[in-house]
């Protein structure tokens, strides 16, 4: 090797293994935007360029710093170019390459992964991420040496989206990912080792595919550090319960938060008015309406769910298109409907009556929405819905039960106040959420377990006589056995804790339940039919809505609670996502609420998980184990036998050890060359991996390998071999002396891979005659 | 058993006399246990022996020390280009006495014959003496004189580059059991030399340690050793690896197979065994074999001698292994 210079295929192959490594790994980003080639296809060409400018300049030895900052400038210029189309560092790039970020940033914060066309592209942000990713990958593992800190940074970069969608790399890129990071190892340990001269092995044929040293060292240390690694990959997404990003959960500028008046002391009030009062008229050429809301609860105080606070800048008027649904999946079902709504002069709210996912808005006067709640409001003070007339687009999704049966845990996709259980929450809430649920092995099964037990298995009643009770918010009584009497409030309040104290992402929505035909396409909402429920959130779905209360008020359940699920698939995990991670409780939940919400039972420890996983474990345990026992039956099998089947096992024992048995030699040769690999027992505890061998080393050894060897000769070609048989208990014990002697011979990694790995079993283990023919034909005529 | 007692007994006797015999000769031979071995095999085996060396090595001493360590007859034939026939096998004269033709025996009536420098002959004495070899009889004037057992020919040559020698043909080289080098002394063994054959001729002190009769004894029990099937089938399959190897224009001949077979129970004997080793054909097949090989003309271009050709064959014919290798 050149002081100077390194061989550039060396640092090529390297770099290119780590660039392509690395680009297999970020391809596990696609799950974070529909349109992935956007990024996946500039990242290749960065990756290209970043291994090609980093070979060739370790080749001819710059400092690494050089390097780096020559990769960090080749890198930007090209993030610059890809997301502004220019490479030209102007001012003008710049900004807009920063309004491209923010803009994506934003859309990260809006909408659920994978990030949809038409909205801000997040291209930015992955391009970057990636290009910084590819740099700091080829720095570690290529100017640096340190391969398995590359393969921490790869194993972030995967774990990130699995964390965020659950969705990560399939089998095969995983797989490439695992071979590309073990032959970083391979490569980087073998330049290493070349650098400290030739090993001066002699129990081994150096490989010539490799690079002239001793590669079966090399091979067995990547082996371990690669096997380590890659079961660190797989298990650390599984293991961490899915992240929680705050980045997600940001506020813009212009805020401005207000506290807003309580819609369940309306509702209370006008549920046990003396007479039914007509509150509005819904014109839609749609079906019945039901379920329209007028807000949302999202805080729980440990008594009463009270709206929380909203996020309404002025930019979020009413008028024109909404965002789009939160969490729910793009190729959903969904039906939209023209609603024209008609306020009565009687029904003074703050809060505008709306279906419960809305697509267009136009509504007189100023009138906001929250992004996440999605419930419209106003500022002003006074303003009220008295008299009011507006119009909607609605939207009525039709969630798929299998997919929030399959889905992951939402907790990243909501505001962390989605999930909050205040400490007061009574443990006997948490233990009876957890006992309800204890059959569901999913959140959206123990997300309709609640709702049954609420609606039937639970005993519970309707009754509108504790509506005006002053302890209403006692959900503690409500839950008691010896309570369990309520009105639609207490259901959905009840409900949605519960929930949440399962991990599931729950609030409580105020609104109209049911209405009444007044006229063709005409329907009427009074004020008997206020109504709360809870709505539970699920990643592909968005906010669900759920029925716990009883049939004699609400007497239909939505259909997809009650929809029959595919038997197994809760239980079969899906083989590239971290099926399991949804099983764990979500670190969103507040730290008393995960403690009694999920300890308090065995029902989120992923049984069918853990059985495969102990399958598959003692399947790999027994495949592994199975060489060495195919081995020592049919060694003990020949120890019994006769002269020639304990040379057999002589030869085999030899071949074990990595000794290539030499081919169509007479015993008595066969027996020298034996004699040249005995060793004995170090007197010291040290093993080393070259012992001293030799005849001399061991002459008792060599005594029984000549007693052996005189045997075989009797037996093949001596008259009186009859009187043999009774010596071959002797011959039995000197193979034995024999073979301890041939152990000695060598280090004790080769005689711990002759015990696990024996190459006797293996046909190719004995070399064709010819190959013999030729080393000796040359070493004779040396001689 | 009592068989297999009584000739392990033989081989007893045997390893002994050879021992003496060995001990016998190493006193004029020093640190030469090789080329003395192979000239006991070969007189165990009841072949002719070839010894061929540059001048000076002490071939001569070799055959006479062999010879002079049994007691019997030995003659000794001084080839020279105008040597008769005549004067190696005999010849009928006519007495005037008697009035009848008479027999004069030549050199090669005798136990051992040493013959010196043969290829100093013409062919035509040569080709009387292997006649001899061959027949152990001798036919002069249509009368048959039968040679007495053991017969040996001892024979030296220079090797054929030197001046005045005639080559002897391949059909008659092919009549030698075996061919030897004596090769230089080692240092050590050179200055033991000088040491003590300056002062008298050790050969003068040799004792004959044997005889006759117990050489026709031991032939006997060489007779007796075994020789097993797949060594029989290792010694066919390296003579004919000799005669279809691309390297040699003449392999070995179904003579040299069996004078192969015979050295090999010889050695076997000498060991003490009584069956032979692949091993024993694997060490007797380069003196057995070399001197009747032929190489071809590519081979002898570039500079292959029948020496390294036979070791390729050697290592390239596998040893029959156990039946359920």
């Amino acid at each position: 090797m050149s002081r100077h210079h390194l061989p550039v295929g060396q640092t090529l192959t390297l770099a290119g293994v780590a660039a392509g490594t690395t680009w297999v790994t970020l391809l596990s980003w696609r799950s974070l935007s529909v349109n992935s080639a956007e990024f996946t296809t500039p990242l290749f060409f960065i990756g290209a360029l970043i291994a090609v400018i980093g070979a060739l300049s370790r080749s001819v030895r710059l400092p690494a710093l050089v390097i780096l900052v020559a990769q960090l400038v080749v890198a930007s210029i090209c993030v610059l170019g890809t997301v502004t189309g220019s490479m030209a560092p102007t001012p003008a790039n710049f900004a807009e390459f920063t309004t491209a970020f923010s803009d994506g940033l934003g859309s990260a914060r809006l909408y659920v992964a994978p990030i949809p066309v038409g909205v801000p592209s997040i291209t930015a942000i992955l391009v970057t991420c990636g290009a910084a990713t590819l740099v700091a990958v080829d720095l570690l593992a290529g100017t640096l040496k340190r391969i398995p800190l590359a393969g921490l940074v790869l194993l972030t970069s995967y774990s990130v989206p699995v964390a965020i969608t659950g969705i990560g790399l399939s089998w095969w890129e995983f797989i490439v990912v695992a071979a590309g990071f073990l032959g970083l190892l391979y490569l980087a340990h073998g330049e290493q080792v070349s650098r400290w001269g030739r090993g001066m092995s002699d129990e081994e044929d150096p490989d010539p595919s490799g690079f002239g040293v001793r590669t079966g060292a090399i091979r067995g240390s990547a082996l371990a550090i690669g096997a380590t690694a890659t079961t660190l990959a797989l298990a650390v997404p599984i293991l961490i319960p899915t992240l929680d990003v705050t980045l997600f959960d940001g506020s813009g500028p212009g805020e401005r938060k207000i506290e807003v008046s309580d819609p369940m002391v309306d509702l209370r009030r006008d549920l046990t008015l003396g007479k039914d009062i007509p509150l509005l008229w819904v014109n839609t050429p749609a079906e019945k309406p039901s379920y329209f809301r007028l807000s949302v609860l999202t805080r729980f105080n440990g008594d009463t769910w009270t709206p929380g606070d909203r996020d309404i800048p002025e930019t979020q008027q009413a008028v024109g298109d909404m965002p789009s649904l939160l969490g729910v999946a793009l190729n959903a079902e969904r039906a939209e409907s023209q609603y024209h709504v008609r306020v009565s002069n009687d029904f003074d709210s703050t809060w505008l009556p709306t279906t419960p996912q809305v697509s267009q808005m136009n509504a007189p006067g100023d009138w906001r929405y929250d992004t996440s709640t999605m419930d419209f409001m106003t500022p002003e003070e006074g303003a009220s819905t008295a008299g009011m007339t507006y119009s909607l687009t609605g939207v009525d999704p039709d969630p798929d039960p299998e997919v929030m049966d399959d889905s992951v845990s939402g907790a990243s996709l909501v505001r962390s106040r989605d999930l909050e259980v205040p400490s007061s929450v009574s443990s006997e809430i948490r233990s009876l959420a957890a006992s309800v649920t204890a059959d569901a092995p999913t959140r959206f099964r123990k997300a309709r377990a609640l709702q049954q037990w609420f609606r039937e298995d639970g005993g519970f009643r309707y009754s509108l006589e504790s509506a005006d009770d002053a302890d209403q918010g006692d959900l503690n009584a409500f839950l008691d056995q010896s309570g369990r009497v309520g009105y639609c409030e207490q259901f959905a309040a009840s409900m949605a804790i519960m929930a949440r104290v399962l991990g599931i992402p729950a609030r409580v929505a105020v609104g109209f339940l049911d209405s009444r035909s007044a006229g063709p396409n005409q329907w009427e909402f009074s004020a008997w039919d206020l109504h709360a429920w809870p709505e539970l959130f699920f990643p592909g779905a968005g906010w669900v809505r759920f029925e716990p209360t009883p049939s004699v008020r609400a007497p239909q359940a939505p259909g997809y609670t009650s929809a029959e699920l595919t038997p197994d698939s809760g239980a079969t995990p899906r083989p590239s996502t971290s099926r399991s991670s949804e099983l764990l409780p979500s670190r969103g939940v507040s730290p008393s609420a995960s403690t009694a919400g999920t300890s308090d039972d065995g029902s989120t420890i992923p049984w069918p998980a853990l059985w495969l996983a102990t399958a598959g474990t003692v399947l790999l345990v027994v495949l592994l184990l199975l060489p060495a026992f195919v081995r020592r039956r049919r060694r003990e099998r020949r120890l019994r036998g006769d002269i020639e089947e304990l040379w057999l096992e002589l030869r085999d024992h030899a071949v074990d050890l990595g000794h290539g048995w030499p081919h169509g030699r007479s015993p008595h040769a066969s027996g020298v060359w034996l004699g040249s690999l005995l060793g004995s027992p170090t007197a010291t505890n040290e093993q080393p991996e070259r012992p001293r061998r030799g005849r001399a080393e061991n002459p008792e050894a060599g005594l029984a390998l000549d007693r052996v060897v005189e045997r075989l000769e009797r037996a093949r070609y001596s008259l009186d071999n009859a009187s043999l048989d009774a010596a071959s208990l002797s011959a039995a014990h000197d193979v034995r002396v024999v073979e301890a002697a041939l152990d000695h011979g060598v280090g004790p990694r080769v005689r711990r891979r002759s015990r696990w790995l024996p190459r006797s079993l293996r046909r190719s283990a004995y070399p064709p005659a010819q190959e013999v023919v030729t080393r000796t034909a040359e070493d004779a005529v040396r001689n | 058993m009592t068989t297999s007692v009584s000739h392990d007994a033989d081989l007893d006797t045997l390893t002994s006399a050879i021992a003496r015999i060995r001990s016998n000769i190493e006193r004029v031979i020093e640190g030469k246990p090789d080329v003395v071995s192979s000239a006991l095999v070969v007189l165990l085996a009841e072949g002719h022996l070839l010894i061929e060396d540059v001048p000076g090595v002490g071939k001569t001493q070799l055959s006479k020390a062999l010879a002079h360590s049994i007691d019997c007859t030995v003659r000794r034939i001084q080839f020279t280009p105008d040597l008769l026939p005549s004067d190696v096998t005999g010849v009928s004269v006519f007495n005037q006495n008697t009035r009848e033709f008479e027999f004069r025996p030549g050199g090669v009536f005798a136990n051992i014959v040493v013959g010196d420098e043969i290829n100093r002959a013409s062919p035509k004495t040569q080709s009387a003496l292997l006649e001899c070899m061959e027949e152990r009889q001798v036919t002069v004037d249509n009368a048959t004189y039968m040679l007495e057992r053991p017969f040996m020919v001892i024979a030296t040559q220079n090797p054929i580059e030197m001046e005045g020698t005639y080559t002897l043909p391949e059909a008659q080289r092919d009549r030698f059991m075996a061919r030897v080098s004596v090769g230089y002394p080692v240092e050590a063994a050179e200055i033991a030399m000088l040491d003590a054959h300056t002062t008298v001729n050790p050969l003068d002190d040799l004792e004959p340690v044997t005889d006759a009769a117990e050489l026709r004894k031991l032939f006997q029990i060489v007779g007796q050793v075994h020789v097993s099937a797949p060594v029989q089938r290792y010694v066919v399959a390296l003579a004919t690896a000799t005669r279809k190897s691309a390297e040699l224009h003449l392999g070995a001949s179904p003579r040299a197979t069996l004078h192969l077979m015979r050295a090999a129970k010889a050695m076997a004997a000498m060991a003490g065994r009584d069956y032979v080793l692949p091993d024993d054909i694997h060490t007797l097949a380069r003196p057995v074999l070399t001197h009747r090989l032929l190489p071809s003309v590519e081979s002898s271009m570039s500079g292959r001698t029948p020496g390294a050709i036979l070791a390729g064959i050697l290592a390239g014919v596998p040893v029959p292994e156990g039946s359920r290798a």
